[in-house]
């Protein structure tokens, strides 16, 4: 029997031997999501796994958000134990699209629509109290014409109506006796 | 029906202005010649701009702004002087103003002319302008731009125009065995003007309305100037007191720009009756008070931000202080700002005569001086090493700008007595300092602002992150440049540069003593 125990026991050292090691796991899939927080604000979270659906801990996860001027990159996080890397959303504009990319030149990334950018504009007008919650300009980043700007047009009209006037009276200057 | 058989009778130096729209030569003809050539050049420059778009600029996604907005500002800003000067002189009766309002005036349409072409260079495909017009949103800073310019245009255009007719009509009966398109244009022009009681009064209203409503025009415009970078938040551009800053360095190199003007036509036409010494003083005067309300806004602007130096605005102000920027920025505040307020206010203490009699303060080894240090200063920095065009810092390098600046300041000592006896030299080197320094510090509030976002700039070409004019920029403002000095001289052969009927009252008094009275239908 003891020669079959030392058998089986080598075996069991090769095999080990020759598994894969927790810290030699590649990452090959990411996904991302996004979790509701109880304040009302969102959380991404980017789970990286290896090649055997395993998660893959201590992998630099770059968050990014699509801006005007292009992919803005909003923060590096290490992935856990459990493989998920996370960032808190709350406080920053509403982005529509956001990614998580890992690896040298975004081998792997992942990307989530948070809302979809209708390109027909509203179907209903914001009121000013919507608009107060979205800008920092309600007033004037609005599809009305506030006031402020009928005041302007207001002002414009008064000058450009003088200026009128003075053109009448200097027509009428070659009738003056 | 207007008599133009009888010819008015002009006063000498009347006569001498007016000889002044004929008279041509080779010099003349040499300076429209070269300023064509110029607007060609940048006309070609544009349309490689136009074919093969912004790409040959030194514009990029973050530089959407340099050297054509810098244009921009600065000639609205110089069109200042015009309406506004004028204004105030006329509404506060201030007499000594009569030679020189036509030339403020005149250099108001000239560069706000200039000046409007500007954002469209910018743009690069101009045809996008109808955007603004089909798509544009009234709460935009650019559309009010749009709105106060051309408010402004029109008003000042009017302004220059309604205190000419009474000269016109004078033109008209002068030219009346003349060119027929002369005649023509000034018959058109003059509006039947015959110098009646009903069509003074009718003069004195339009122009008293104008006077009173071009001051808040012209100060609104160079505000909703200023406003298009002050609405965003943005380092160096984030401020609230953008509008009067604007304003104050507005007056102030339009002011500079009238006494250069004015020291031109004076020796190109020979007006040294009509421009004394005592107008070019008043001038300076001007703009001392101007350069003093200017430099207060200017400590203004940046003391509350370096004392504060928030995170997101140390770059800008470390690159405009010490940085790439420090040099362009302490030239037009030490040279564009304090020198030619020095220069208009030293020369005329009393003991500057003695200067002379120092051995030490005479202006030739001054200026050899002066530059041999200039000659190592560009020598040293064309000549550098890779480590000194990475940043290295080398003790040549250090030293040589303050000895250059120590040099300097020996030559403007040693000037001094030169310029006391010299008053008009004195007053042009100072407005030609300023003009150049205010051009300067157009390009420092727009571009180091732009280098330094809130959002970082990434995923960008190394050379992106830099802005540096090519040469199509450059001949493009040439060209701007070159528009607006031909387009004043233009209008100095059209009409007289100097108010004939506003500056009768001296001429009469002249004439008298020639015994000829000259005969004008002025109001």
């Amino acid at each position: 029997m003891r020669p079959l125990r030392s058998l089986v026991l080598l075996c069991v050292l090769l095999v080990a031997a020759s598994a894969p090691t927790a810290e030699a796991a590649e990452p090959a899939g990411i996904s991302l999501v996004t979790q509701a927080q109880a304040d009302g604000s969102r959380r991404l979270v980017a789970s990286v796994k290896d090649a055997a659906g395993t998660p893959v801990p201590g992998t630099a996860v770059t968050f990014l958000a699509r801006t005007a001027f292009g992919w803005l990159k909003l923060a590096e996080v290490d992935t856990g134990a459990d493989g998920t890397a996370s960032f808190a959303l709350s406080g920053l504009p509403a982005y529509t699209e956001v990614q998580a990319r890992v690896g040298e030149g975004a081998a792997l990334q992942a990307g989530l629509l948070l809302a979809l950018p209708d390109p027909r504009g509203p179907q209903r007008r914001p009121g000013l109290d919507v608009l107060s919650r979205m800008s920092p300009q309600p007033g004037f980043i609005s599809p009305y014409p506030p006031v402020q700007i009928l005041f302007v047009a207001a002002l414009l009209g008064g000058i450009w109506t003088t200026y009128a006037y003075l053109v009448w009276l200097l027509i009428r200057i070659r009738r003056a006796s | 029906m207007i008599d133009r058989r009888r010819r008015p009778t002009f006063s000498l130096r009347e006569q001498h202005l007016l000889d002044s729209l004929q008279a041509t030569g080779p010099r003349y003809y040499a300076l429209v010649g070269g300023l064509v050539a110029v607007i060609i050049w940048g006309l070609i420059a544009y349309g490689v701009q136009l074919r093969y778009g912004l790409g040959v600029t030194g514009l990029r996604d973050n530089f959407m702004w340099g050297v054509y907005i810098t244009n921009f500002v600065f000639f609205i800003g110089v069109s200042h002087v015009g309406a506004l000067m004028s204004a105030i002189l006329r509404l506060t009766g201030a007499e000594w103003r009569r030679p020189i309002t036509r030339m403020a005036e005149a250099i108001t349409f000239a560069s706000l002319l200039m000046g409007a072409l500007m954002p469209f260079v910018d743009m690069g495909r101009p045809d996008r302008i109808l955007n603004l017009f089909l798509h544009g949103r009234l709460q935009s800073p650019i559309l009010w731009d749009i709105m106060s310019i051309t408010t402004y245009l029109t008003g000042s255009t009017l302004f220059l125009y309604v205190p000419m007719i009474p000269d016109i009509a004078l033109l008209r009966d002068h030219y009346g065995h003349g060119p027929a398109w002369r005649r023509r244009l000034y018959t058109i022009l003059a509006l039947g003007w015959r110098g009646t009681p009903g069509q003074k009064h009718h003069l004195e209203t339009v122009m008293g309305v104008l006077a009173v409503l071009i001051i808040p025009v012209a100060i609104s415009v160079h505000t909703v100037v200023s406003w298009i970078m002050a609405m965003t938040l943005r380092a160096g551009w984030n401020s609230t007191i953008f509008g009067p800053y604007f304003v104050s360095g507005a007056l102030f190199s339009g002011a500079a720009a009238v006494i250069t003007a004015m020291a031109a036509f004076r020796w190109a036409y020979h007006l040294e009756d009509y421009i004394t010494v005592r107008h070019f003083k008043r001038m300076g005067y001007l703009v001392i008070a101007l350069g003093v309300i200017y430099a207060y806004f200017t400590f203004n602007e940046y003391w509350t931000p370096l004392y504060k130096l928030a995170e997101h605005e140390r770059g800008y102000l470390a690159a405009v202080f010490s940085g790439p920027y420090a040099p362009i920025f302490w030239f037009t505040q030490i040279g564009g700002l304090l020198i030619p307020v020095l220069l208009l206010t030293l020369p005329t203490i009393s003991w500057v005569p003695r200067l002379r009699a120092t051995p030490l303060l005479q202006p030739r080894p001054a200026v050899a001086a002066v530059t041999a240090a200039l000659g190592l200063l560009v020598f040293v920095s064309l000549s550098g090493s890779p480590a000194a065009a990475l940043g290295e810092v080398t003790t040549a390098r250090t030293v040589l700008p303050w000895a250059f600046a120590a040099t300097a300041l020996w030559l403007f000592v040693a000037l001094l007595p030169v310029f006391r006896e010299r008053p008009i030299a004195a007053a042009v080197v100072a407005s030609v300092l300023v003009n150049i320094g205010a051009w300067l510090k157009r390009f420092v509030i727009i571009v180091p602002t732009l280098q330094y976002p809130f959002l970082p700039i990434q995923r960008a070409p190394v050379g992106w992150a830099f802005y540096r004019p090519t040469w199509v920029e450059w001949s493009i403002t040439a060209a701007a440049l070159a528009g607006f000095a031909l387009i004043y001289i233009l209008f100095s052969k059209l009409f007289p540069i100097i108010s004939i009927w506003e500056t009768r009252e001296e001429g009469t008094a002249q004439a008298s003593a020639g015994g000829e009275v000259a005969h004008a239908p002025a109001p």
